[in-house]
């Protein structure tokens, strides 16, 4: 199928390859860089699933773990390999997707070619796995010094309760010891699987070459029925207030409203989101300016809605000596909002920018592949997303102020200065 | 005025020079214009703390748009704009920069264009200064800012190291400026210092993507005022490395220790020498395929990142690692040892295509971004260097691993930071 859109002045090819994988690729003519990226739909979240009626608890961590050994191979000469073919290749890990992404300016098919081939043959011997618990460590270790890091971990862990978007990404150094090859082999049948997995494809590239590369590369699996570990949390009501101290010079905070409203389609949900953060406190609004003439918020201060399939959050970040003023001050003008302050004006002006935004996003082929590959896990391809913020309406939005940002469902996490 | 195509920074050597400081970078293909005003300053101890409060306070409101929700509110109405103001530090340079980004559509970019016009001209006075209430917002921002330094501990390491390495130059300075400097400066003084430096500084407007020359043209009419004197900003210098190597270590009890070892060469970046030291720089810390991501991070899991940078003004190079503190004199014994592997010429055939290849590549591939189209342009044009991408990939084709070792011979570690 291929969709055009008439904003964006852009096409996406979308195709479901008889494997299951589902293909996504847009041409960007004009540009230098080439970028294919395979995710997996499975993350940190997974670490608890359940499969042929029989749960499975893993160490926290595994997801990361496998995406830094899916790099293994027998004669240790996967980045040459690569490197060869003029292609840098790197992964990432979130809640509930793993992406293995190789960029280059030629060769894209034969680096296509290998990034699919790599992901499809793990090595993973017990010794390998040891030597990476040094690195994972270090990684970790960076992470626990990232004050900024530290606060969003707290406020999913406020927010989440004991479930599995409460733990690390990348697990803890005790957590990942317990790892073994065969739990990292196990966790990779379970979820490796062609119909778990999207391929997007960026740049001055030939559609139907990629998608036949796919096709042929890309092994026949059966489709795994994974009953995932969030989807049998229960739900855990949010605990209000999470701290700790660190060496800062000021206190970090993240304040976050967990989403209850899953009635609401994702696409609107992400849309909406997006344009009330900014509608509450975006740096055009009257609460940014009086935040910041009170020298309560500095230019560290920001907003976003993040979500996946089973969860959003709503989160406004940054340093204040006061961040419980802050809370204050939101929550007030989300009430005073809610009693129908909302601006129709406003509503338009703020709906525009994100509209710029988004077509300036189309600007940088990472960006696409990095927003197709998160959308894919939602369901959703980045039209869809780009023609909700041209159509939602002011009714629409206005509708959701009132079933999202509830203060019993909100938490404040602040990282101290411990200096 | 400079116009040139993209595509002419990559095949030709470009036109530098002249009176007229209004620069055109033809591009039809991203989704947005960009305009980017550069007024320079040198870098100086005594200045850089006024300079540093400039955006802050400029970022507050001009007359036309007198606050930051009024600002915001013209970027929403020109589809989203992006509009920043910051300091940027090049070479011995401390630069007041300007930057709007608009999706092409409507006219929109010559609105940006004014809009930068009025905010540079027309900021927001009071009685002969700065409005005082400004002034001190501003203030107490950058002394947050500063006191901030700590709050990224990689990022300290990579600053104060860099402040060691060149304690008695001008690239040692805070560009971001210095606290105790703070309280003596009233808005008074600063609004006379900005008057100053519009008057005598060399003024660059960059302009890149789909633009018309005579709407710019007739949009900037009135900025270039005649009376305008420019003062000279003399490039900086590269200096070799101190005779003994200086060690610092600072204890913040952090969970990973960030080591920053930082080197020098008297190669200066216009010279031919300079593809020797650009390729060893890649081969010992450029990417993965480099010695010391191999080595030290694949081969000793002592590190999750491990990296080296080269700082072209000065011919500085950082090598920068997280890893248990414990650690540090073993990774700092061998990245020493891989810098001498290169001094011997011991470097694979792997390691040599592969950090040609990376060095080749970034230099292609930075056509799709504005940032590296913008800061290769403006640091050629600030070097006064006439080589074109095309001269760039050349020159890293031809280089030699004789050459590369010679290099490597006139690199030498300076000052070791650790921060524990």
């Amino acid at each position: 199928m291929i969709k055009c859109n008439n904003i964006l002045n852009e096409d996406l090819y979308i195709n479901q390859l008889s494997s299951g994988v589902k293909c996504y690729i847009i041409p960007k003519a004009g540009y230098v860089e080439k970028q294919a990226m395979l995710t997996v739909c499975c993350g940190s979240a997974d670490n608890v699933y359940s499969l042929n009626n029989r749960i499975v608890q893993n160490h926290e961590g595994i997801a990361h773990f496998l995406e830094h050994k899916l790099f293994e191979d027998k004669d240790n000469a996967l980045f040459g390999r690569f490197t060869q073919l003029g292609g840098s290749v790197n992964a990432f890990t979130t809640f509930n997707q793993t992406a293995y992404y190789v960029s280059c300016i030629d060769n894209f098919e034969e680096n296509l070619k290998l990034l699919l081939n790599f992901c499809q043959r793990p090595y993973i011997t017990d010794e390998n796995v040891e030597k990476e618990k040094g690195i994972i460590s270090q990684e970790i270790k960076m992470y626990d010094d990232t004050p900024s890091w530290r606060a969003y971990s707290n406020l999913n862990a406020a927010l989440f309760g004991g479930g599995a978007l409460a733990q690390n990404i990348t697990g803890s150094v005790e957590s990942i010891q317990g790892i073994d090859s065969k739990e990292l082999l196990s966790f990779y049948h379970a979820f490796y699987f062609p119909a778990n997995m999207a391929l997007i494809c960026v740049g001055d590239i030939d559609p139907e070459k990629a998608a036949d590369i796919a096709a042929a590369h890309i092994e026949h699996k059966p489709v795994n029925q994974i009953k995932r570990g969030y989807e049998m949390d229960a739900a855990d009501a949010a605990r209000g207030y999470a701290e700790l101290s660190m060496p800062v010079s000021m206190p970090l905070f993240e304040l976050g409203f967990k989403e209850t409203d899953f009635d609401t389609a994702p696409c609107t949900r992400i849309v909406s989101g997006k344009l009330l953060l900014d509608m509450i406190a975006g740096e055009s609004s009257d609460l940014y300016e009086r935040m910041y003439n009170e020298n309560l918020i500095d230019d560290s201060f920001g907003m976003d809605y993040l979500s996946g399939p089973f969860y959003g959050v709503s989160v406004f970040s940054g340093s204040s000596p006061d961040p419980e003023r802050v809370r204050t001050h939101i929550m007030n003008e989300i009430g005073c909002l809610r009693r129908g302050k909302l601006n129709r004006r406003r509503f338009e002006s703020i709906k525009r920018k994100h509209m710029g935004r988004f077509i300036r996003g189309f600007n940088n082929i990472g960006q696409i592949a990095q927003t197709q590959s998160d959308l894919y896990i939602k369901g959703l391809d980045i039209f869809e997303l780009m023609d909700r913020f041209a159509n939602i309406t002011f009714d629409e939005v206005q509708e959701r102020l009132s079933r999202h940002f509830n203060e019993s469902e909100s938490a404040l996490s602040v990282v101290k200065s411990s200096v | 005025m400079i116009t040139l195509d993209a595509d002419i920074l990559y095949k030709e050597p470009m036109a530098i020079g002249g009176a007229v400081n209004t620069h055109i970078i033809k591009t039809d293909k991203f989704k947005t214009a960009v305009c980017c005003v550069l007024i320079r300053r040198p870098l100086l101890r005594e200045t850089a703390s006024k300079n540093a409060l400039l955006p802050g306070i400029l970022r507050q409101g001009c007359a036309k748009y007198p606050s930051i929700p009024k600002i915001n509110g013209r970027m929403e109405e020109l589809f989203g704009s992006v509009f920043d103001c910051q300091i940027v530090k090049k070479g011995e340079e401390q630069i007041l920069q300007f930057y709007f980004e608009g999706v092409s559509r409507e006219g929109n970019f010559i609105k940006g264009v004014e809009f930068l016009k009025e905010l540079i001209l027309n900021p927001l006075i009071d009685s002969g200064g700065f409005k005082p209430d400004v002034a001190a917002n501003a203030k107490n921002h950058l002394k947050n800012i500063i006191k901030g330094r700590m709050n990224n501990k990689a990022e300290y390491a990579r600053v104060n190291c860099l402040a060691h390495i060149c304690e008695n130059e001008p690239f040692g300075a805070y560009a971001d400026g210095y606290a105790e400097d703070l309280n003596d400066i009233s808005a008074e003084d600063l609004y006379l210092h900005y008057k100053h430096i519009l008057r005598t500084s060399p003024i660059e407007l960059i302009c890149a993507g789909n633009i018309d020359e005579s709407e710019l043209t007739a949009a900037v009419r009135g900025w270039d005022t005649t009376d305008r004197q420019r003062a000279i900003i003399p490039l900086a210098r590269c200096f070799p490395a101190r005779p003994a190597v200086k060690y610092i270590s600072e204890d913040f009890n952090s969970a990973q220790g960030k080591l920053c070892i930082g080197l020098r060469s008297d190669i200066p970046p216009a010279s031919g020498d300079f593809f020797g030291l650009l390729m060893m720089n890649e081969i010992l810390g450029g990417g993965p395929g480099g010695k010391l991501f191999t080595k030290i991070r694949e081969r000793e899991s002592l590190c999750y990142y491990i990296n080296s940078t080269l700082y072209w003004f000065k011919s500085i190079m950082l090598i920068q690692a997280g890893l248990a503190s414990a650690h540090f004199e073993r990774v700092v014994g061998l990245v020493n040892r891989e810098i001498e592997e290169i001094r011997q010429e011991c470097v694979t055939r792997d390691e040599w295509e592969s950090a040609q290849q990376g060095l080749i590549a970034k230099f292609r591939s930075g056509q799709d971004y504005y940032s590296s189209i913008l800061d290769f342009y403006a640091a050629r044009y600030l070097l006064n260097d006439r080589r074109s991408v095309e001269d760039f990939i050349r020159g890293v084709e031809a280089a030699s691993l004789s050459e590369t070792a010679e290099a490597a011979r006139r690199v030498e570690v300076d000052t070791v930071f650790m921060l524990k």
